[in-house]
């Protein structure tokens, strides 16, 4: 294994400051535009009145809902601008356009909103309650607040209950976080003379494209999405950046002017989507030797008020709860309710860090009861090659017992300890499956296209609309190119990620991008060559190497540059199309069972905790998070992408947490908000293995979001065996952690 | 809005009597947060941070502290690693390096946090806080200039200098812990200073503050009378813990934070006596 990898190609514009994002772009004649943001969780809006804002120099207009040129809101879609009833505090009523930022902001804290409050529901068991107090979409038709609802049925539970000797029940709670990319959400619209170009950060340019078509009322070919730098994704800049954009867009349309809208701090925060909370109830039966003979799952999930991405949020959270382990009965159910708090859309993990946690602390909760080695129940259980998981699917290419053994290896459980200062120190592990790319319940095809032109002086550029978000995608996509067609890296570079140019890849999402994009990439790349190949006539069995079409031998034909050329002169076009197909998936929704994902990935971790008796506080002394991705294309990226997970979940398992009051949320910036910092990570070892290849021609799985999903349970078995207490609601804070320590002392 | 940046000590002293209702700022570090924040709109700023006599740290009779040395300055004086360590090490718990090498000693003294992390050592360290005025130099113990949340008792034109402190002597045994729920970048939860002299075994002159508990970082002269010329003891230190715990909800009340803090307070301060004592067998 190569373990020194290369260097990414958008890393030394990043480092320097060089790279421009979307908020450094200038344009002649822009406006700045500010939103107006509803301050009750649910309110009839019965006025606005600009007129104060107007008086302000600068300000050139202020915008309404009836102002979006197109389609404003689809069926419990979120608004671009909220008209007759905002349904979540910090929603954008209007806008206000200024020649300068200060004036618009200083215009939208004069614009005067009349608001009638109404009756929210901010609880999700209470939303979905038999009589909830409110019924958010009733207009719609709708007679309960079910955002969605997915299940999964094997066997009979009722029997395996019946069969098991020991039966535990449990509820887990997940809190709702945000993904606080460094970069603020923005976009700057600038009408062209037929239609308009967006520049924005995104994860998924062509949903931007046809969602800023349809909100702007363009045809698809009037709307250009170009990407600058990108400060940060984590799953986030996607349904968020519609509704900049589009607001953006239509004081751009309206006044035919360029226009920015740059979310603050405060914006991202209080609009922005977050990741769903959960309630998990789970029911687990089990033999005395350890074998699960059925589980029972109950979920929740709170939704907020509009319907983003949680149909495949829930869904996946649905496939994945039962764990990586082969159990033969399974009834899971699991609910998203609309509610009047700020909506959820995917957040880095999809779903999986919330059942995962869950999950995972169940299986130490039954070892603890069964007397058993976590370990050694894990072992008793998990899926093999062949096995039938809780959807009924025949699993191939499973590599969860050998992360098994390599945590063994590398992080042997050890008993608990005390230190001199009366620190409780112990380890504990989790593992996961993990469904890859959109799975079977995806609304959009599961495809991507990539094109790869060469050109007359032999360098290669590749045209793709996957996402460089900070993962290195693109640098691996041109390495898988490069070697491809024999080249150096330096010869081969994706170009801007501009629609006018590039095809649609779909989304950098689901931890896809190396699988789909990569193995466009390849498609693309093997075609171009085989066209090169024409230009060496009557040679067979040329190979492309250092360069060089070369004979099988080795010996060199011409360079790559002058193959270009050949054919070029020869009235031969050299570039080629490559689209990546995902194999099929299906799901049956009556049966609820189906084959969910076309491949799952595997990995395992182990935290290493000391706690503080007298405080409260946790400290991570050691972490190590081992994921099996196949084949490694750039293996330091990779290391990083499995640590920047790793320190991302840390963040969600102890200090993470959007708290709210009377449905608005409290924390408005980063001092209450608390991401980890450097100080709180002290040992790190992020290990990718190269076990099994997945089942596609790169052989490379994904390794974006897996890693964002073992910390939490890996850390609460930790304490758990630490200390005796046992802790099932994120995040672990100081109060939470002491008060359970308390009971334990009890 | 206007911005003045004095360059000397005398100049600073004119320009605050002619604009006795600009704010100071003294690295920004609280003031800058509130003005973005819309809760401070004064009609001018007056920067003290070039002010070279307010920069200085020089150990004479006593030890003086100017009011912008930077938290950073503070963790790595060498004269504070001798003669008041205490503070240094209180200094080194602030925010992160940026927020260090911005903040200073009298900023945090006059934004007057409840959570405030010099407040507490500078408490115990019996510090005094040097005030100019329009009518001369006063000097002020902490307990008594700091009223509450963000009330630090300073007249319109008045200055802080800096403060002064008595060395530590060679007998003096000291602790300072903070509780935060990250190790950078974090609010005190709880933090607190000890100073104490040993004397043949036994305690005497216990000096105890904890902060983030009360609505102002105060003594805890009952914990402390308990200490006074008795010997360390695992018990003696629980009680006087428990004498903290006791003030604390005194003056507080039951509060949504109490459930913690009470019980915390009492370990959190025998941990600080424990560890001063500690240190002193070192």
């Amino acid at each position: 294994m190569d373990q020194k990898g290369f260097i990414r190609a958008d890393v030394r514009e990043k480092v320097t400051g060089e790279a421009r994002y979307g908020d450094d772009l200038v344009f002649s004649r822009m406006l700045y535009a500010r939103a107006v943001h509803c301050p009750h969780p649910r309110a009839r809006i019965l006025k606005i009145d600009g007129k104060k804002a107007m008086e302000i120099p600068g300000v050139v207009g202020i915008y309404t809902a009836g102002d979006v040129p197109g389609l404003n809101q689809g069926p419990q879609d979120k608004p671009m601008l909220a008209s007759e009833i905002a349904n979540s505090a910090g929603d954008g009523v209007a806008v206000v356009a200024a020649e300068t930022q200060e004036a618009a902001d200083r215009g939208a804290a004069l614009v005067e909103v009349a608001y009638e409050p109404l009756p929210a529901v901010l609880d999700p068991e209470e939303a979905l309650a038999s009589r909830p107090p409110v019924v958010l979409y009733q207009e719609d038709g709708l007679t309960d607040n079910v955002a969605c609802r997915h299940r999964v049925v094997k066997g009979d539970v009722e029997k395996g209950f019946r069969e098991a000797e020991v039966i535990l029940e449990r509820t887990y709670r997940t809190q709702r976080i945000q993904h606080s990319a460094i970069e603020a959400d923005t976009a700057v619209a600038v009408p062209e003379k037929d239609g308009i170009t967006v520049y924005c950060p995104c994860k998924f340019p062509y949903h931007i494209k046809a969602r800023v078509a349809q909100g702007c009322g363009l045809a698809q070919n009037q709307v250009r999405i170009v990407q600058p730098a990108i400060g940060g994704s984590f799953g986030g800049k996607d349904i968020d950046i519609v509704v900049i954009a589009v607001r953006a867009a239509t004081v751009a349309l309206r006044t035919g002017r360029p226009c920015k809208m740059t979310w603050s701090r405060e914006e991202c925060m209080q609009e922005g989507s977050k990741r769903h909370p959960f309630r998990l109830t789970y029911r687990v039966g089990a033999m005395r030797d350890g074998r699960i003979t059925a589980i029972k799952i109950d979920g929740v999930a709170d939704a907020g008020a509009y319907r983003s991405r949680s149909l495949a949020t829930i869904w996946r959270a649905a496939v994945e709860a039962a764990g990586p382990y082969e159990i033969p009965n399974v009834e899971t159910d699991i609910r998203a309710a609309f509610t009047n708090n700020v909506y959820s859309d995917a957040v880095r993990g999809f779903g999986s860090p919330q059942v995962d946690f869950a999950s995972e602390s169940l299986i130490d909760e039954l070892a603890r009861e069964l007397n058993m080695d976590p370990l050694a129940l894990r072992r008793r259980n998990i899926v093999h090659e062949g096995s039938v998981n809780a959807t009924g699917q025949v699993l191939t290419g499973v590599s969860i017992d050998r992360c098994l053994d390599r945590l063994e290896e590398l992080f042997p459980l050890g008993e608990p300890s005390v230190t001199p200062e009366g620190k409780l120190r112990a380890r504990g592990i989790a593992c996961l499956h993990r469904g890859e790319s959109y799975g079977a319940a995806a609304r959009d095809a599961d495809v991507a296209g990539t094109d790869v032109r060469a050109f007359a002086d032999g360098s290669v550029g590749i045209y793709t609309s996957i996402s460089e978000v900070g993962q290195g995608t693109h640098t691996a996509m041109a390495k898988i190119c490069a070697d491809v067609l024999g080249l150096p890296l330096e010869q081969v570079r994706v170009c801007p990620v501009d629609t006018a140019f590039v095809p649609d890849s779909g989304a950098t999402a689901g931890s896809r991008g190396t699988i789909s994009g990569g193995n466009a990439v390849r498609i693309a790349a093997e075609s171009l060559r085989d066209i090169l190949r024409g230009a060496a006539e009557g040679e067979e069995d040329v190979i492309f190497q250092d360069g060089w079409l070369c004979r099988k031998d080795g010996r060199r034909l011409m360079t790559f540059r002058e193959a270009v050329q050949i054919c070029q002169s020869r009235g031969v076009r050299t570039d080629a199309a490559g689209q990546w197909v995902a194999p099929r998936t299906g799901w049956d929704f009556e049966k609820h069972q189906g084959k969910t994902y076309y491949s799952f990935s595997y990995g395992a971790a182990g935290a290493e905790v000391e706690i503080d008796p007298v405080t409260g506080k946790v400290e991570v002394l050691d972490l190590l998070c081992l994921h099996d991705i196949g084949k490694i294309v750039n293996y330091p990226e990779a290391c990083g992408q499995i640590a920047g997970g790793v320190a991302m979940a840390l963040g969600y398992t102890l200090t993470e947490e959007l708290e709210s009051r009377d449905g608005v949320l409290k924390n408005k910036n980063f001092d209450t908000y608390l991401l980890p910092t450097a100080m709180d990570i002290h040992r790190l070892r992020a290990i990718p293995l190269e076990e099994t290849a997945a089942e596609n021609p790169l052989g490379v799985h994904g390794v974006g979001e897996a890693s964002t999903a073992l910390v939490a349970p890996a850390v609460a078995n930790a304490i758990a065996r630490a200390s005796g207490a046992r802790l099932r609601t994120l995040p672990f804070s100081l109060e939470r952690v002491r008060s359970a320590l308390e009971k334990e002392e009890r | 809005m206007e911005f003045l940046r004095p360059q000397a000590l005398e100049e600073a002293l004119s320009l605050l009597a002619e604009h006795p209702a600009y704010t100071i700022l003294a690295g920004g570090t609280d003031v800058v947060v509130r003005r973005r924040e819309g809760r401070l709109a004064p009609e001018g700023y007056l920067d003290v941070t070039l002010v070279p006599e307010l920069r200085e740290i020089w150990n004479g009779e006593s030890i003086f502290v100017g009011a912008a040395v930077t938290c950073r300055e503070l963790e790595e004086s060498p004269i504070l690693a001798a003669v008041c360590p205490l503070l240094a090490a209180a200094a080194s718990t602030v925010g992160s390096p940026q927020i260090r090498s911005r903040a200073t000693l009298g900023g945090n003294v006059a934004n007057a946090s409840p959570a405030a992390d010099l407040i507490p050592a500078l408490t115990a360290a019996d510090a005094q806080v040097v005030i100019q005025g329009r009518q001369g130099t006063r000097r002020a113990a902490l307990p008594d200039l700091i009223q509450g949340p963000g009330r630090c008792a300073l007249e319109p034109g008045e200055l802080i200098l800096g403060v002064v402190l008595e060395p530590f002597r060679e007998t003096a045994r000291w602790s300072f812990d903070k509780i935060g729920r990250r190790n950078a970048l974090a609010i005190a939860r709880m933090n607190g200073a000890v100073v104490l002299e040993e004397e043949g075994g036994q305690m005497r002159n216990v000096r105890l503050c904890v902060g983030a508990a009360a609505r102002r970082p105060v003594r805890f002269r009952g914990a402390e009378a308990l200490l006074e010329g008795q010997n360390p003891d695992k018990d003696l230190f629980r009680r006087a813990g428990e004498a903290v715990s006791q003030a604390i909800l005194e003056e507080t009340g039951m509060r949504e934070s109490s459930r913690y803090k009470l019980p915390v307070a009492v370990e959190f301060t025998a941990r600080l006596l424990e560890n001063a004592a500690r240190r002193g067998q070192a």
